[in-house]
């Protein structure tokens, strides 16, 4: 790719410290053996590639996106697809369209059904992107939400493909806890060699002034769509991940709960950073862990509260909070390695802000 | 045929007419400054020119094409580069990499990494903090960078909207020597400034500019300019 010596030393130093953590946590939760901790662990890691897919995109480029989920169910279908055993397929899918029909015969290794399903909602990400990226704002938010709606409803409606509202079944359960450690440090080494690369500079440099990059060349759509494309198969990664670890799911499983707990982990976290990304997943997973015990079961001397929708009210009362006092977000919208190196380097800084 | 001609340039914004009639122009290694007050219509034409805004009538050529209305990309692939007022660098990008999106529209990496040599050759401030963010630079080092990341593009016209907005005394001298040595190795500039003295005396020609675009004087610069007439009837700076 022709990044110097530099870039990729930075590369390593920022894919490293967000991904050695968390492998770090989950060796740890898997040492406890406690079954409840290793599928918590899993999924939280699970919806992290899902929300690094959204920074991808929304955290360089400086413009929403609700579709992120839209793109996950899309790749999850798609895997469960390819991936469901040829025996069960005739029960399962007794209608489906003639140019499908090939699915019948099809039954195909999960890795590969979960590599052919990024690439599909890849692909799916391109085609809408070219006119949802000439959007900003306003309009970009309502446009991915219509895009969310779109998806929801075909999922919903086209039986023959989907099983509509019936729950799909027979999905090879095969993610396991090292399965989302690995789909989650394919993802943050993915998104942040992008970021670094020329392209997600140029993406960046649009997100903070868009005149001046454009006086510079810099063609803002073509930029956004690199950007978009790929956030929406990282996004697709986290979703075929899911599928193939909860086995069983419908359209719900990837409603717009989940779309607002995506958007509220990025938020909290910081819109800015990949960092942001990691640290949104952590403290919002946590925390909506901690509400729901004391939702369903209390907590030590603390009572069960009977409030249901505790959580999700909590959380949209700290993205409020967040948005409010600290716009971006906890990490500052900045990446950990800036942490090290302003520390490093914080006396020769105080030279040139003169 | 003049380099850069702009004829009956008309910009409004809506209702809102900004500039009106304009006629400029401008030749190869000239070194030209626009002057007049805030809000004149200064900023707008440099933005025609570089496509950032439509003009509403008139034409704008460049080496005889017509390039008024043209997206900002094809204009810079022209060569004409703008330095936009206050500086608008990418703060949360390294100062390296405000260099190297300068050259998005090169192609040849080995050629952009060997401008970026001689770039901090030129401004060895930049150089000494290539790693840092942008942001971290005081105002004449931004300054610096931003005319750096325009050169990076390799323009044959370098237009520069207000650089010594919001700079220090002695700032503002560093950044028109700078222009100086840039006009000595030929570069063709177009300059835009309210800091009407030494613009004039640093261009070859000037044009004064009333409200509504309508372009008062077109004279010689250079040292002998007589700068004082020019304030006094015009500008009303209060110091030269």
């Amino acid at each position: 790719m022709g990044q110097s010596v530099a870039t990729w030393r930075r590369w390593a130093w920022l894919t490293g410290l967000l991904v050695v953590p968390l492998v770090i946590l989950a060796v740890l939760v898997n040492l406890t053996g406690d079954i409840s901790w290793i599928q918590r662990a899993s999924s939280a890691l699970i919806l992290m590639i899902i929300v690094v897919g959204l920074h991808t995109f929304s955290g360089n480029s400086g413009v929403i996106s609700f579709a992120s989920v839209a793109f996950a169910m899309i790749a999850a279908y798609t895997s469960a697809l390819l991936t469901i055993p040829v025996e069960q397929k005739p029960s399962l899918f007794p209608d489906l369209p003639f140019f499908l029909d090939w699915l019948t015969t099809v039954s195909l290794p999960v890795p590969l059904g979960i590599l052919i399903a990024v690439a599909f909602t890849g692909l799916i990400a391109l085609i809408v992107g070219i006119p949802l990226v000439r959007l900003s704002g306003l309009a970009a938010g309502i446009g991915t939400l219509a895009f969310l709606v779109v998806v929801t409803v075909i999922v919903t409606k086209w039986k023959a493909v989907t099983r509509g509202e019936s729950t799909m079944v027979g999905v090879p359960k095969e993610t396991t806890l090292w399965w989302a450690v690995a789909g989650i440090a394919i993802a943050i080494a993915i998104a942040a060699l992008y970021q670094m690369t020329r392209r997600g500079r140029r993406l960046i440099a649009s997100r903070e002034d868009d005149k001046a990059a454009m006086s510079i060349g810099i063609s803002i759509p073509i930029e956004r769509l690199w950007g978009w494309t790929l956030g929406c198969a990282i996004a697709g990664l986290g979703g075929a991940l899911y599928g193939h670890y909860i086995a069983t799911f419908s359209a719900t499983t990837f409603g717009f709960a989940l779309t607002f707990f995506t958007v509220a982990m990025l938020v909290i976290g910081g819109l800015g950073s990949l960092t942001g990304a990691v640290v949104g997943v952590l403290v919002v997973q946590i925390l909506a862990e901690f509400l729901r015990t004391l939702e369903t079961q209390g907590l030590g001397p603390i009572p069960m509260l009977e409030f249901p929708g505790l959580t999700e009210m909590v959380l949209a009362l700290i993205m409020l909070l967040v948005l409010i006092l600290r716009p971006a977000g906890l990490t500052g919208g900045r990446e950990i390695t800036t942490w090290f190196r302003r520390r490093k380097s914080a006396p020769s800084d105080q030279s040139v802000s003169a | 045929m003049s380099f850069l001609d702009l004829r009956g340039v008309r910009i409004a914004y809506g209702e809102a007419v900004a500039v009106q009639g304009l006629d400029i122009h401008l030749d190869e290694g000239e070194f030209v400054s626009l002057i007049g007050h805030n809000g004149v219509g200064k900023s707008s034409t440099v933005k025609a020119i570089s496509g950032l805004v439509k003009p509403t009538a008139g034409t704008i050529s460049f080496e005889g094409e017509e390039i008024q209305g043209k997206d900002p990309g094809v204009i810079l692939r022209k060569g004409i580069a703008v330095v936009p007022e206050g500086r608008r660098i990418f703060t949360r990008l390294t100062v390296k990499e405000n260099l190297t999106v300068g050259a998005t529209v090169r192609k040849d990496r080995g050629a952009i990494e060997a401008s970026y040599r001689s770039m901090i050759d030129r401004f060895p401030v930049l150089g000494k903090y290539a790693g840092r963010m942008a942001g971290l630079l005081s105002g004449g080092e931004q300054q610096q960078l931003a005319i750096a990341r325009a050169l990076m593009s390799e323009p044959r016209l370098l237009l520069l909207d207000e650089p010594s907005l919001g700079l220090a005394p002695q700032v503002v001298d560093q950044v028109f020597d700078l222009l100086g040595e840039l006009r000595n190795q030929g570069a063709t500039i177009f300059l835009v400034e309210q800091n009407a003295a030494q613009a004039i005396r640093a261009s070859d020609r000037y044009y004064v500019m009333r409200t509504g675009g309508v372009i008062q004087v077109e004279a010689k610069g250079g040292d002998s300019a007589d700068v004082s007439a020019i304030e006094a009837d015009y500008l009303h700076f209060g110091k030269v």
